[in-house]
């Protein structure tokens, strides 16, 4: 449990980590991508609109007419333009610096009525309600570009101003045009517009893009403009002045309003890269990490579900075991089955082998694999054979018990320090071959391990009435008086003992127990644990003449001159 | 649905492996035993300990000189295993083994039926 809560403690600060990284790439990306939207697509309705106020101030200086009544219908199809892409779809990219200024323009041109009725009944006041329309904030606030783009964007917006600015000059002077003199008050006020405006031409030409520099150094290198300004705030220019003033306001104004452009497209273009890389980014760090995130969550859901299904279940059955967690056995039976069937045909196998090689070397190569498959497949009997069922190889007639004596001796390691030479002659009964000869190879495989490696481990088999005994003996230490009495026990019991070092025993008491057969363990008169079978009568047959291997060859002897 | 394959009898398999039969697992040590070499006992055999149950065999079959592949036959044994069995009972002295000589007052009529039902019995 503390594992779990380990590694959802991971993966928790894993995914904080990525969403720490990811969110403000993420949000950049879409800032950046907003902003360059709505610039793209609100400054040209925008300084359309603008463009329309200014018309419509200096127009509304004159005497009303219908040139005043087109400009009006004019400025209402701009604002409606503007309206209409400020509902479209981007509406929804709000908080932008070009959204914020276009809504805030939009709403004042709500008072571009009560304006134009000031207009109508020739207020004085009319220049300034329309400045106050374009552009409230003076100086402070860019009209047109405000987004991002850093030094561009702050050349544009001076730019802008300045053409306001200047817009706002020739609307001023054409509303004083009717009087001989400038008071005081137009005079101070000209001379601040003028100032202010070639204050925020120097700023703009600093911070302009590079590729319309040239252009706006051309468009404002007009000294005329400036000599007729001077002369008509000084009341000396009279009408050349006034003139001069117009001719050099429309070339300014036209060529303000073409640097703006082309510099806006300039300061879109450079913002375009930054958006890409923006966005690259930001989808690098979102989705590579996601990935990664995905990926680790993958891989922590298939070790956790290793580690819940391989416990309780040591050999690695683990699905298995999920699936049928109180019964395991049938599938084990059933692959015991399945390799029982996998060995007797190896053994098979080798068996053609061996009788085919001749090579001596080949043979004991193939001698060494027999004696291992057979090792194995005394595991595997002993396997089935505990869990209550009956091995494979099955007889039904009687065999030779020597046979069966000098299988068991076959079966276990050391296999050639069993010496099986004192067996007299019997047969057992078919059905008790498998157990007796695994009882026997537990017996035979204990001496061996007890006894010193030189020793040899002796078994004899004689009648005892009408029962049949054998005994195993080697010449090791023994057992003592507590060891027989646990050996006793262990191999009475019908569970095995815990611990691996009785379950030889325990064994061979299972093995006994199916078939009726006593076993009995004891130290030597000369040393040496001896081991004492009895297999009851019933299963014993006396030996058949033809069949014994002492009878034959006497039998050859005789043929023998 | 356990698959409950059995075998019975001979299809059970040989209860004693080839390898137990022959005798001990030491290195094979190729020996001058040609199929037709003619094997007795040693005179003085007090039979060791640790012989197998054919190897016993053998050796009382040694007792006058007989052919390998007489033995082998005797001992339903292949030529092979048979020649290994041999080999650790001539290391040990147990028995010598000779090439045939030209003529050999051994093989009577009774003697070679006896081969060659033996053979054929393999």
């Amino acid at each position: 449990m503390t594992d779990r809560t380990r590694l959802v403690t991971g993966l928790a600060v894993l995914v904080a980590l990525w969403l720490a990284a990811a969110a403000p790439a993420l949000s950049q990306a879409v800032e950046v991508v907003s902003a360059r939207v709505t610039a793209d697509r609100l400054s040209r309705p925008t300084g359309e609109l603008v463009l329309a106020l200014e018309a419509e101030r200096r127009l509304s200086t004159e005497p009303a007419g219908p040139t005043l009544t087109a400009q009006w219908a004019r400025t209402d199809e701009a604002e409606l333009a503007l309206r209409t892409v400020r509902k479209s779809w981007i509406s929804w990219l709000a908080d932008s610096d070009a959204t914020r200024q276009a809504d805030e323009l939009l709403a004042r041109a709500d008072r571009l009525a009560g304006v134009r009725a000031t207009v109508v009944s020739r207020s004085d006041q009319v220049v300034d309600a329309y400045t106050a329309l374009i552009d409230p904030e003076g100086l402070t606030t860019p009209t047109v570009h405000p987004d991002e783009a850093g030094a561009a964007a702050a050349g544009l917006s001076a730019l802008s101003r300045a053409r306001e600015l200047l817009a706002e000059q020739d609307a001023q002077l054409a509303a004083v045009a009717h009087r001989t003199r400038l008071g005081d008050a137009d005079r101070i006020r000209l001379s601040s517009l003028a100032g202010a405006r070639r204050n925020l031409l120097v700023a703009a030409g600093n911070a302009l893009p590079t590729g319309s520099l040239a252009r706006f150094r051309q468009v404002t290198a007009d000294g005329g403009l400036n000599a007729a300004e001077n002369q008509l705030i000084a009341g000396t220019g009279g009408a050349s002045a006034a003139a001069a003033w117009s001719a050099g306001y429309n070339r300014l104004n036209t060529g303000l309003w073409e640097v703006q452009d082309s510099a806006a497209r300039e300061a879109a273009t450079a913002t375009s890269s930054q958006a890409t890389v923006a966005t690259v980014r930001a989808g690098l760090v979102g989705g590579v990490g996601l990935i990664a995130v995905v990926a680790v969550l993958v891989m922590a859901r298939r070790s956790a579900r290793t580690a819940t299904g391989v416990r309780g279940v040591p050999d690695g059955q683990g699905r298995a075991a999920e699936a049928a967690p109180h019964h395991p056995e049938p599938l084990l039976r059933d692959l015991e089955r399945r390799n029982q069937g996998l060995l007797h045909r190896q053994l098979r196998l080798l068996d053609a082998l061996t009788r085919r090689a001749s090579e001596d070397e080949t043979l004991g190569d193939l001698f060494r694999a027999d004696h291992l498959a057979t090792r194995m497949r005394r595991n595997l009997e002993k396997s089935i054979t505990l869990a209550g069922g009956t091995p494979g190889r099955r007889w039904r007639r009687p065999v030779p018990l020597g046979e069966v004596v000098r299988g068991a001796a076959a079966e276990i390691a050391e296999y050639h320090r069993v010496s099986t030479s004192q067996i007299e002659p019997a047969h057992l009964a078919g059905a008790a071959v498998t157990d007796l000869m695994h009882l026997l190879a537990e017996l035979m495989e204990n001496a061996a391990t007890f006894a010193p490696a030189e020793t040899r481990v002796r078994v004899t088999g004689a009648f005892d009435l009408d029962d049949y005994r054998i005994t195993v003996a080697d010449v090791g230490p023994g057992m003592t008086d507590d060891d027989l009495a646990t050996a006793a026990e262990v191999m009475a019991a019908e569970h095995p003992p815990t611990g691996g070092t009785w379950w030889g025993l325990y064994a061979a008491g299972r093995f006994a127990a199916r078939q009726g057969i006593t076993v009995g363990l004891g130290n030597s008169p000369d040393g040496g644990l001896l081991a004492e079978v009895v297999v009851p009568g019933a299963l014993i047959s006396p030996a058949t003449p033809a069949t014994d291997d002492e009878a034959s060859l006497d039998d050859l002897a005789t043929v023998t001159p | 649905v356990i698959t409950d394959e059995a075998w019975y009898d001979e299809d059970a398999g040989p209860l004693v492996r080839l390898y137990a039969r022959v005798g001990g697992i030491g290195p094979a040590v190729r020996h001058d035993l040609e199929l037709n070499a003619i094997i007795h006992g040693a005179p003085e055999g007090p039979a060791p300990d640790g012989l197998s149950a054919d190897q016993q065999a053998a050796l009382r079959l040694a007792r006058r000189p007989i052919s390998l592949s007489e033995i082998a036959a005797h001992l339903a044994l292949p030529i092979g295993a048979t020649r290994l069995l041999l080999g650790e009972l001539q290391l040990a002295g147990l028995i010598h083994a000779r090439r045939p000589s030209g003529d050999n007052h051994g093989a009577t009529p009774a003697v070679l039926q006896r081969l060659l039902s033996g053979l054929r019995s393999l």
